[in-house]
């Protein structure tokens, strides 16, 4: 009896203990494959590069709080946000060097994005496809590695520069702005060299090699090569059967009625097919949500607004039919504006009369930013818009051709041709028939008037922060004593140390070993 | 329902009185004399029986010769033949019964002989609670417990052992009848028979991996050998919140308006002018709060005979809530038997239960300070109807807690099946193989939906949109122990060995869409099918197994020397192949000294010391961590559609170990005065190290999910325990009491995170730093107010520098912010440690009384020592943004009325005076009358002829007594995230307050 019970036991003991025990503790996960495993498929690699696109659509970059910095840290905007820490991050008033939506959010959205791009570019080289979709694919992910880095130096003008994924033990490690320019041009041109001019309609977004182009060329001006971004750019415009023109209905650049059209160099293709969050799920959000934080009280959140003098820098010239530039009543929503255009419809969004609404500010200063607006096919906004935000555009590429040409020795009057076509566009006679002919005598003079006409075209479209760097406005006293007047938040604006932002406190901090500092914090910080 | 039942069985018993030959009569004493009450007394092979009464009397009917079966709880059963004249029946003690006997894992032991820490929750205690869940019912009665509840219906209590010794998971193991669960809301406490709590490593260790934060075994009710018996409980409870004291409109718009000047006159840019208040007066206490009716029935029946014993059960729970949109209701049903048969054995518990649960979609004790009484209720300008924040009237972003009940839906459901099944071979009566198999499967349910209309000012559009949640989880258990007990003349030997196998698998789908049609009567079809856009779904699965080999031995010697060793070895899935394996020993004496013959003390009955070793585990992270993997279901858009991608979304740490706690414990029990006076005493220092804790990384490394887990830090708990217990009897006057008190040191030695400049940890207004407590308060501080201009000017640097607060020079009435690295500026880095949110000692004291028929109780309990971050008070002192204000007590206006006042000059649109800071850091300590209980027991002659056994009414009162220097509304509170603001009282629910009446019968 005994042994009955004792085989029995033993038996069992056996049963769990050896034989099958280990396979007990293997358990696979079910639900997503591993690092190993993948990366051996031509479908694993335009997947990869799929999501680095993927990471357009996020907070830190110019679907919210990019504007913030680019546009409203500008001259061009200001935040009147009740969230005092968000409005302090647009006007100098930096204390807490982690406040994500202000700082930290980029600097790691950024760095994912890179982290996407450095998996594409470390796994794709090994897998057995054809070579010029693994080149294209690669093209690719150095493209949008150039456009984060890219970011990285308008923002900090240094960074930590993982060219590979790194493991949770990374250190970041100093990599000065130079350095970053560096491997940004050497990735755009690996970039142009191998992208496609253009793509399928299925294909419609990514980028290509005009892109490439278009950034380099933006790279080198933000160095102060001219002469190599005029070699870029004249690509976009002198090249015989150049695939890029203004459209005539320049409204349409900020709408979804015709995108990823001639004047569109890269565009982030914003959709509202999915409603979802912000998260790396299939029900990921695509929208556009600025607008939610610019409009005006009961739209949106009012968060972000337009300066009055660009409203009167519009208003200093009518077009050639004697009217106002519409452009103005397409960018800035503004107390009175339906005196300025009294053929234009008052109602915006659910309100008829949007001119105007005592809930909005009685100030001169309470100006909003309409440009990107959805009012023309919504009563309300939401986190879902769908017009593409173009990045890069040709009317911005023309105007910053003509900045090449003026400063490697071209007379202003031959660099203004490019000007004035953006100018006609709009209504506008040439410059040499304007009240501003005297800007083409000398080269100042044209760089002064460019950077008026630039706003007008541009503004609240990202490039204005590039524009004030590169123009060494940042730089001077007597540059901050103009921006000053034009926005009180240069007030607090110090020279040698708002130009950039500090390095996020907690990333200086992870980059500490054995009391050393690899990555250092900005100066004056 | 319960009536029907309680006549129809009323009926049967009043039937038993049947011909008789002749009465029996007699009485049952002690050997001590005294009478016993309540002894069953059977004529053998009949039904007729009795029941003895107080002064030990019973009559029965029978025949001359009839053989009378005494029989009673911790009593030897008596066989005894009836020889005609009345009976004098003496019964003796059981000593095995007498004995405690305490289920220490896979094994019993006399409560005597435990080597270990083992605490016993007294059941009985638990009953006299008003409270819910097991979880909530036993706050106080065991030392080295901490359990903080709330007062949200269906939200269970929150329980820690011996302090915070893991950054991952505090919670303790659970084991319900052989089963590793989890009780939750959904077990019926009514159910619980005995708990045991075993606290260090010695007495855990036979549950390995598992059992780091200690371990909580539960025994179900079992029936016992008699005939059936049936216990009725019926408890109804009226329970209410306290109330903040808040400004009425009148006083609200006073104060308003002079913090709105204030900004005025510092020209504050965005404030020109005044609100333009409302008429309207709303209360929003009162319109949210209620009081709420909490029905707690139970019905049992249960019974036996030589071959096996049944209990059955069932349940029904409900509470109505307190706050408006909070509910919860729990239906229970349990069977548990066993069957013997020669050498074979069999048992098996089941429980099923069915819980729905509203919960509260808003903190409605946030929203009662946000939202001012300026603001109506409804408001049909609205998109909804309801009222909220207006830029111009009342600027708040506080929610309407009425409006966001009503249109947010939200309701859980969850079906438990829950149980054990167990076999037993005992070919000898020194060795006996146990089989037991458990499952535990979860089905949950959650369905949301959210209608048109908003709650609070600017909110952004959204669709209507419904979701729906199905969770299931299958947990199962398989085990296989050999027992051995044998005494060899004074030595004594039992031993157990045995393997477990644990697998717990878990898949979620959830699905939503948007875009509801509105039906005629304002009301949407809910059902996802009526979506018309935007569907969209997820699914995941969890998994993972644990594979163990156990053994234990205990010798002893005498009943003077003791020695146990415990050894496990686990294997966990979670871990990569080549760490998966850890070994868990410990080992154990005890000395019993007053069995010595040296030791010649009258006056002590009993004195055990008693030592211990043990280490423990703990892999609480996710099933695959350790590996990184690559997300499929990345989206993105190319030509207005959406294709899918693929990237590694987060990294991990490949070489995760298991995190190991090691723990000695030394401790003594002792009784003296004959066994009156009882006291138990524990110290205790256990470091657990390689502590899984998710450990910041560079953020550059383009991570994202969360930290990878790493085994970093590690962190020492010590303590002292002590329980007191007295117990005696004057005439009939019999009462008891117990004092149990605790202290708790915790520390964390090392944060894993090296020489960086972030070794340390923060959250909210904590910071966690080797070398002191987890997460201590953080804050900076503060030394009055500016009161004289000389204040003000005195107010630099050590260099003189002018210090700055908020970019500005302090005014008149300002908070004076110590600048405490000197630079001239007060920010986030003059904030210095100022307290701890552990308290020094926990006590708790436990009354029980008998007198006659009537029974008297009451518990307290308390703490001492610990600070605590009123949220609250922060809220309703903050002008800086619009919110409703707590009422000023006289002396304490603003510093514009009341110049001489600690409150500063509020000012709105700016924060200087509304940092976090000491200000609102408050003495946490506090002694609280958590029940005080009475109770009849009617007659037993009244009772006799109605067949009833026992019948009780009792009253009990819940948390009515408080006292404390805490001005928040409940100094004992469950913090929103356990471990890292446990001290930060964030608008917790605050334990109701509540009068219980209640009924319990038994026949």
């Amino acid at each position: 009896m005994k042994k009955i019970y004792c085989g029995l036991m033993l038996a069992a003991t056996l049963t769990l203990g050896t034989g099958c025990s280990a396979g007990l503790l293997d358990i696979e996960n079910p639900n997503e494959v591993t690092n190993e495993t993948y990366w051996n498929k031509p479908e694993d690699a335009t997947a990869g590069v799929n999501a680095c696109y993927s990471f357009l659509y996020k907070e830190g970059t110019w679907m919210r709080w990019l504007s913030f910095r680019y546009d409203l840290t500008s001259d061009e905007g200001w935040s009147s946000s009740p969230w005092i820490e968000l409005g302090d991050w647009t006007r100098f008033l930096y204390n807490n060097y982690n406040f994500y939506e202000g700082n930290t959010v980029h600097w790691e959205h950024f760095y994912v994005g890179i982290f996407r791009c450095n998996q594409v570019l470390s796994k794709v080289p090994g897998i057995d496809m054809d070579e010029t979709t693994k080149n294209r694919v690669l093209a690719q992910a150095s493209f949008l590695r150039a456009l984060w880095y890219f970011q990285v130096n308008l923002l900090w003008e240094k960074g930590t520069m993982p060219l590979e994924p790194m493991d949770a033990s990374y250190v970041p490690q100093d990599a000065s702005e130079q350095e970053i320019w560096d491997q940004i041009e050497k990735d755009l041109i690996f970039a142009y060299t191998y992208l496609p001019e253009t793509w399928d309609a299925a294909n419609l977004g990514r980028a290509t090699k005009g892109a490439a182009k278009a950034l380099l060329g933006k790279a080198y001006m933000q160095q102060h090569k001219y002469d190599l971004a005029k070699e870029q750019l004249s690509w976009l415009i002198e090249r015989e059967g150049s695939l890029y023109d203004l459209i005539a209905n320049r409204q349409d650049n900020f709408t979804d009625l015709d995108e990823n059209n001639k004047e569109g160099i890269f565009e982030i293709q914003f959709d509202d097919q999915n409603k979802g969050g912000t998260g790396n799920d299939a029900s990921m959000a695509f929208g556009f949500q600025r607008t939610q934080f610019y409009a005006p009280s009961g739209i949106g959140w009012g968060d972000g607004k337009a300066r009055r003098w660009l409203v009167d820098e519009f208003l200093k010239e009518k077009r050639e039919d004697g009217t106002n530039d519409l452009r103005l009543y397409h960018s800035i929503l503004y107390r009175g504006f339906s005196a300025d255009f009294p053929d234009q419809s008052k109602k915006y969004y659910k309100f008829d009369n949007a001119d105007w609404n005592e809930g909005w500010g009685m100030d001169a200063e309470d100006c909003y930013i309409r440009k990107y607006n959805t009012a023309y096919y919504r009563d309300t906004e939401d986190y879902f818009a769908r017009n593409n935000y173009r990045i890069m555009r040709y009317a911005d590429i023309l105007m910053n051709y003509a900045e090449c040409l003026v400063e490697t020795g071209t007379q202003p009057k031959d660099a203004a041709v490019y000007v004035d076509k953006v100018r006609n566009r709009a209504g506008l006679v040439d410059l040499v028939d304007s009240q501003w002919k005297d800007c083409l005598n000398s080269k100042e003079a044209f760089m002064k008037r460019l950077q008026t006409e630039r706003t007008l075209e541009l503004c609240f479209e990202g490039w204005r922060w590039a524009d004030l760097k590169r123009w060494g406005l940042l730089d001077s006293v007597q540059g901050i004593d103009e921006l000053k007047a034009r926005d009180k938040d240069f007030n607090n604006f110090v020279i040698g140390k708002h130009k950039r932002l500090p390095i996020p406190r907690d990333e200086v901090s992870n980059s500490t070993v054995g009391g050393e500092v690899h990555l250092t914090q900005n100066p004056m910080y | 329902m319960i009536k029907k039942i309680l006549v129809l069985f009323l009926a049967v018993f009043s039937v038993t009185v049947y011909a008789q030959n002749v009465t029996i009569t007699g009485t049952v004493t002690d050997v001590n004399q005294e009478p016993l009450t309540g002894v069953n007394v059977v004529v053998k092979g009949s039904t007729t029986g009795a029941i003895t009464d107080i002064d030990g009397n019973f009559s029965v009917s029978g025949k001359k010769g009839s053989t009378l079966v005494f029989s009673y709880i911790g009593m030897l059963t008596q066989e005894v033949v009836y020889k005609g004249t009345p009976m004098r029946i003496i019964l003796k003690d059981d000593s095995k019964a007498l004995e405690e006997v305490v289920v220490i894992g896979y094994q019993t032991v006399k409560k005597s002989d435990l080597t270990g820490a083992v605490a016993v929750v007294d059941t009985k205690e638990m009953k006299k609670s008003a409270a819910g869940t097991l979880v909530s019912q036993m706050q106080g009665l065991a030392t080295g417990v901490n359990v903080r509840s709330s007062g949200r219906a269906g939200e269970d209590a929150s329980i820690e052992i011996r302090g915070v010794g893991s950054l991952s998971n505090n919670s303790p193991l659970w084991v319900i009848d052989g089963m590793i669960t989890e009780p939750g809301v959904d077990f019926n406490p009514a159910d619980a028979e005995s708990i045991q709590i075993l606290k260090d490593a010695s007495a855990a260790a036979i549950y390995g991996s598992r059992a780091a934060n200690g371990v909580i075994i539960v025994t179900t009710k079992k029936g016992s050998k008699g005939p059936m018996k049936v216990n009725i409980s019926l408890k109804e409870t009226l329970e209410w919140s306290p109330k903040y004291d808040l400004m009425n409109a009148a006083e609200y718009i006073k104060y308003n308006d002079i913090a709105y000047n204030e900004a005025i006159k510092n020209g504050i840019a965005t404030v020109t002018s005044t609100q333009k208040h409302s008429e309207y007066d709303t209360n929003w206490q009162d319109e949210v709060l209620k009081t709420a009716l909490v029905q707690d029935y139970n019905v049992s029946l249960s019974g036996g005979g030589d071959s096996g014993n049944y209990f059955v059960s069932a349940g029904y729970y409900n509470n109505s809530g307190v706050s408006y949109g909070n509910n919860f209701e729990r239906y229970s049903f349990r069977v548990n038997t066993q069957g013997k048969k020669g050498w074979f054995s069999f048992g098996e518990n089941l429980a099923y239960s069915l819980t729905n649960t509203d919960p509260n979609q808003t903190n409605t004790y946030n929203d009662f300070l946000r939202m001012m009484p300026t603001i109506p209720v409804y408001d049909e300008n609205n998109p909804g109807g309801y009222g909220y924040g207006d830029a111009s009237k009342y600027n708040t972003f506080g929610v309407n807690p009425i409006a966001r009940e009503d249109l947010e839906y939200r309701k859980m459901r969850q079906n438990r099946i829950n149980g054990s099944l167990w076999l037993e071979f005992k070919p000898f009566d020194f060795l006996s193989y146990k089989f037991n198999s458990g499952i535990d499967l979860y089905f949950y349910e959650n369905s949301w939906f959210r209608g048109e209309g908003n709650w609070t000012q600017n909110q952004e559009h959204r669709d209507p949109e419904g979701q729906k949640a199905r969770d299931n989880t299958y947990n199962m258990l398989v085990e296989h122990t050999l027992n051995f007990n044998k005494d060899f003349g004074k030595h004594h030997i039992d031993a157990v060995v045995g393997t477990t196998y644990q697998h717990h698998e878990w898949e979620g789908l959830w699905a939503s869409r948007l875009n509801f049609p509105l039906m005629g009567n304002g009301e949407y079809l809910h059902v996802l099918n009526a979506g018309q856009s935007n569907q969209q779904n997820s699914n995941s699965i969890s998994e993972n197994a644990m594979i163990s080999y156990l053994g234990r031995a205990n010798y002893v010697y005498d009943d003077k020397y003791y020695l146990t060793a415990t050894f496990r070895r686990d294997g966990t899935s979670r871990l990569a192949k080549e760490n998966r394996w850890g070994n868990f020993p410990s080992v154990s004496a005890a000395w019993r000294i007053s069995k010595e013959g040296f030791f010649d003390v009258p006056w002590i009955n009993d004195l055990k010391i008693r030592g211990n070793w043990g280490r423990l585990g703990n892999s609480s992270i996710g099933d695959w961590d350790y590996i990184g993997t690559i997300n499929q279901s990345i989206v993105t858009v190319f030509g207005g559609a959406i294709v899918p991608g693929a990237t590694q979304v987060k990294l991990v740490n490949t070489g995760l170990v298991w995190e190991t706690k090691e723990t000695v414990n030394v401790g003594f029990d002792a009784s003296f005065l004959d066994q009156r006076l009882t006291v138990s005493a524990e110290y205790y220092n256990s470091k657990t190290s390689d502590v899984l804790a998710e450990t910041p990384i560079a953020i550059s490394t383009g991570n994202q999910g969360g930290s990878p887990w790493k085994n970093a830090a590690s962190l020492r708990n010590q303590g002292f325990e002590i329980t007191l217990g007295w117990k005696d009897q004057i005439s009939d006057f019999k009462y008891n009491a117990l004092l149990n008190l605790t202290t708790m040191n915790n520390e964390v030695l090392d944060l894993g995170r090296g020489d960086s400049e972030r070794n340390f940890i923060d959250s909210g207004q904590a910071r966690t730093e080797p070398g002191r407590s987890l997460a201590e308060f953080y804050l900076k501080r503060t030394d009055g107010l500016f009161r004289t201009q000389a204040d003000i000017d005195n107010y630099v640097t050590s260099n003189g520098t002018p210090i700055i607060i908020d970019g500005k020079r302090p005014q008149l009435g300002d908070v004076r912010y110590l600048d405490l690295n000197d630079d001239g500026e007060i920010t986030d880095d003059d904030r210095n440690f100022c307290g701890s949110p552990w308290a020094k000692m926990q006590l708790s004291f436990v009354f029980n009384a008998e007198w006659k028929n009537f029974d008297f109780s009451m518990m307290w309990n308390g703490q001492f020592g610990n600070k605590i971050y009123n949220v609250s008070r922060w809220q309703g002192r903050q002008f800086a943004d619009n919110s409703n204000y707590i009422r000023f007590e006289k002396g304490e206006e603003p510093y514009q009325i009341n110049p001489n006042s600690n409150t500063p000059r509020i000012i709105y649109g700016d924060m200087r005076n509304s940092y976090d800071s000491d200000r609102f850091l408050e003495n946490g300590s506090y002694f609280r009358m958590k029940n005080i209980s009475i109770g009849y027991n009617f007659k037993q002659d009244w009772l006799k002829n109605l067949g009833v056994e026992k019948l009780r009414l009792f009253a009990t009162g819940s948390n009515l007594l408080t006292f404390t220097g805490y001005s928040g509304l409940d100094p004992d509170f469950k913090g929103v995230n356990s471990v890292w603001n446990s001290g930060t009282d964030g608008f917790a629910y605050p334990n109701t307050r509540s009068v219980m009446f209640g009924l319990d019968l038994t026949f």
